[in-house]
């Protein structure tokens, strides 16, 4: 039962990490191969298309650069993806702020950075404010640091292993994992190149038909970009983790096996123990249903009673796991626990009703005599 | 037949025709009872005797309606047995018939009290436990209510499986050498309650190795190597 809850707890609590990635969320993204980073076939005209076809969502085109900075004062130098992009970046996806805010429009700067980076430049902590140099291919460049986010890929790096129907996607997210700092692009010129665009599609509107439209027309105009939905990656996560807690019930199956042919041996040996008494119950009175009932009663009593005692150690040992090992709360589902606790009864039940009725059938006069 | 009882009035209660009774032990057969004849009549306390491995057992065995006869009819209380089912059966033996056992087959983890309630508790009456209490205070044993079987000595079990046949006031108690294993004085105070029983009107079937329990029957039967002489 343990197993049980904890499986479910990851999938609660899986849900609720994932949904923080944005549900409404569209990812546009090229193709990841060289060819497509150097030429950049997907230009800033590109993300006109887009927003139609995401029927007047929002949209924030962004464009990927490696680049190497470093604050003066400590002289500390980093090497880190560079994202350029415009401030609705902000309103689109999902930030997980811990100091500051995102870009707000105009403040060409300014710049965002991931939690990592906050704290290799300024490890005193309070990055807000504080400048840094970076070199990109434009030139070194002063920016002041407007916010400090946590890493918005953390979530999905824990995940990504359960997305088997997304593997491009998946690969696409790892060469983002590059730690990363946030920057306003110029986006006005048609013919830029850019890496892609998030758009967050209107209320009441799919993301994944959304998606999906975006996908027909990039391929329609011959661009070598890949639309998916969070939401469909979510989806996608959920299910990979479904298949997993499967196997791992397919597991608890066969320990059902095992046990039940174990309740049988037992409760067959139980049974032959107590010839003598069900014997002796029977030349004074009772019938054949009395005993097989006397018998399933009191299992039922004790499968019933050690179900229960069953949950409040799977309670216990699911707080210790909780409390030592895992990052997640064990969820003890009602109906989970009535299946566990039904299919014990249930077994223990058929176990004993056969003996039962084999020692009801006996002759007890025969029993009496080798007693 | 009275409805209410469910107990008619005819005179014979006990009726053996014919019966034989063969066991298969591996390739042997032993014959434990051959061509048994026996009318008993409401009232009467029947005394057999016979020495050991004559079929005493088995005869009283099929009398309580615990086995069955290989050939024969055996009628109680007029009725074929041979046509109960399990439940009659069941019946039959929970609330007609009173059996003490050779070897007492009490319940070892149960008290004294328990092990007479027993067959009431089956039979689904009412005031159980004055019932039981009542039997076990005119064996003599209504200080020793509580205790188990293993508490008690050898007699008192003796006394504990014949309170537990009288409790339900059957129509016949069948006793198995109920003063087989004990000493003389002992088995004289549990003869003066079979001999009470009897005054009372209880029909009584008795096993016994002893002459002297034995001249208190109406009736001396004797057995020998499966064969009934009077
Ligand atoms: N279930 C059985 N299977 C095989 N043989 C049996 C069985 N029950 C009894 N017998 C045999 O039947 C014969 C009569 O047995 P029974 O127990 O009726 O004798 P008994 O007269 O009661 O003897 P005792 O005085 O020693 O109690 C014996 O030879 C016994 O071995
Ligand atoms: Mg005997």
């Amino acid at each position: 039962m343990t197993i049980m809850a904890v499986l479910s707890g990851i999938k609660v609590q899986m849900y609720e990490d994932l949904k923080q990635v944005g549900l409404d969320v569209v990812n546009v993204q090229l193709v990841p191969n060289l060819e497509n980073l150097f030429i950049g076939p997907l230009v800033t005209e590109d993300t006109q298309w887009m927003q139609e076809q995401s029927k007047g969502g929002l949209l924030a085109p962004f464009r990927a650069d490696m680049a190497v900075g470093a604050n003066l004062e400590n002289q500390q130098t980093l090497e880190f993806l560079i994202l350029e992009t415009t401030h609705e970046w902000g309103n689109i996806v999902p930030l997980n702020i811990s100091e500051g805010r995102f870009i707000y429009k105009g403040e060409t700067e300014f710049c965002v950075l991931d939690e990592w980076i906050a704290d290799r430049f300024f490890p005193e902590g309070n990055a807000v404010g504080k400048e840094l140099f970076i070199n990109a291919s434009e030139g070194i460049r002063n920016l002041t640091v407007a916010g400090v986010l946590k890493d918005p890929f953390e979530v999905r790096k824990k995940f990504d292993e359960l997305d088997f129907a997304g593997s491009a996607r998946s690969t696409l997210n790892r060469m983002l994992e590059f730690k990363s700092i946030y920057i306003l692009g110029d986006f006005s010129e048609p013919h830029e190149p850019i890496h892609g665009a998030v758009i967050k599609v209107p209320k009441d509107i799919d993301a994944l038909s959304t998606a999906k439209s975006i996908q027909k027309e990039a391929k329609r105009r011959d661009l070598p970009a890949i639309a998916w939905a969070r939401s469909q990656w979510v989806d996608n996560v959920m299910r990979g983790a479904d298949l997993t807690t499967q196997v791992a019930g397919m597991l608890w199956i066969v320990v059902l096996l095992v046990t039940s042919v174990m309740i049988l041996t037992i409760s067959l040996v139980a049974i032959r123990e107590r010839y003598y008494e069900l014997a002796v119950r029977r030349t004074e009175g009772a019938r054949r249903l009395q005993i097989v009932s006397q018998l399933l009663l009191e299992n039922m009593i004790l499968s019933l009673t050690g179900g229960f005692l069953a949950i409040g150690l799977a309670h216990g040992a699911g707080y210790l796991l909780e409390t030592r090992y895992l990052s997640w709360s064990p969820a003890f589902l009602p109906h989970e626990m009535a299946l566990a606790i039904g299919l014990g009864a249930g077994l223990g039940a058929l176990a004993t009703i056969l003996p039962a009725y084999r020692a009801a059938s006996l002759d007890p006069v025969k029993i009496l005599r080798i007693a | 037949m009275n409805k209410k009882t469910g107990k008619t009035n005819n005179r014979i209660l006990l009726h053996l025709n014919g019966i034989r009774k063969t066991y298969q032990d591996g390739i042997l057969k032993v014959h434990a009872l051959k061509d048994i004849n026996l009318e008993a009549e409401r009232g009467e306390l029947i005394s057999i005797m016979g020495p050991s491995g004559s079929g005493k057992s088995t005869l009283l065995h099929i009398l309580g309606c615990l086995d069955h006869p290989t050939q024969g009819q055996y009628y109680f209380d007029g009725e074929n047995t041979a046509t109960f089912d399990d439940r009659q059966l069941t019946l039959t033996r929970n609330k007609r018939i009173g059996f003490v056992f050779q070897s007492f087959n009490l319940l070892h983890r149960e008290t004294a009290l328990e092990n007479v309630s027993l067959p009431l508790m089956y039979a689904g009456e009412s005031g159980i436990q004055s019932k039981a209490q009542e039997a076990l205070e005119k064996v003599g044993l209504g200080a020793r209510l509580n205790h188990r079987p293993g508490q008690l000595s050898g007699g008192e079990q003796q006394r504990v499986a014949i309170a537990r046949a009288m409790v339900k006031k059957p129509d016949v108690i069948l006793a198995d050498e109920p003063t087989g294993n004990l000493d003389s004085q002992v088995g004289k105070n549990i003869m003066r309650v079979f001999q009470q029983m009897h005054e009372e009107g209880m029909t009584i079937i008795l096993i016994t190795h002893n002459p002297e329990v034995a001249q208190l029957g109406t009736r001396l039967l004797k057995l020998h190597d499966g064969q009934l002489e009077e």
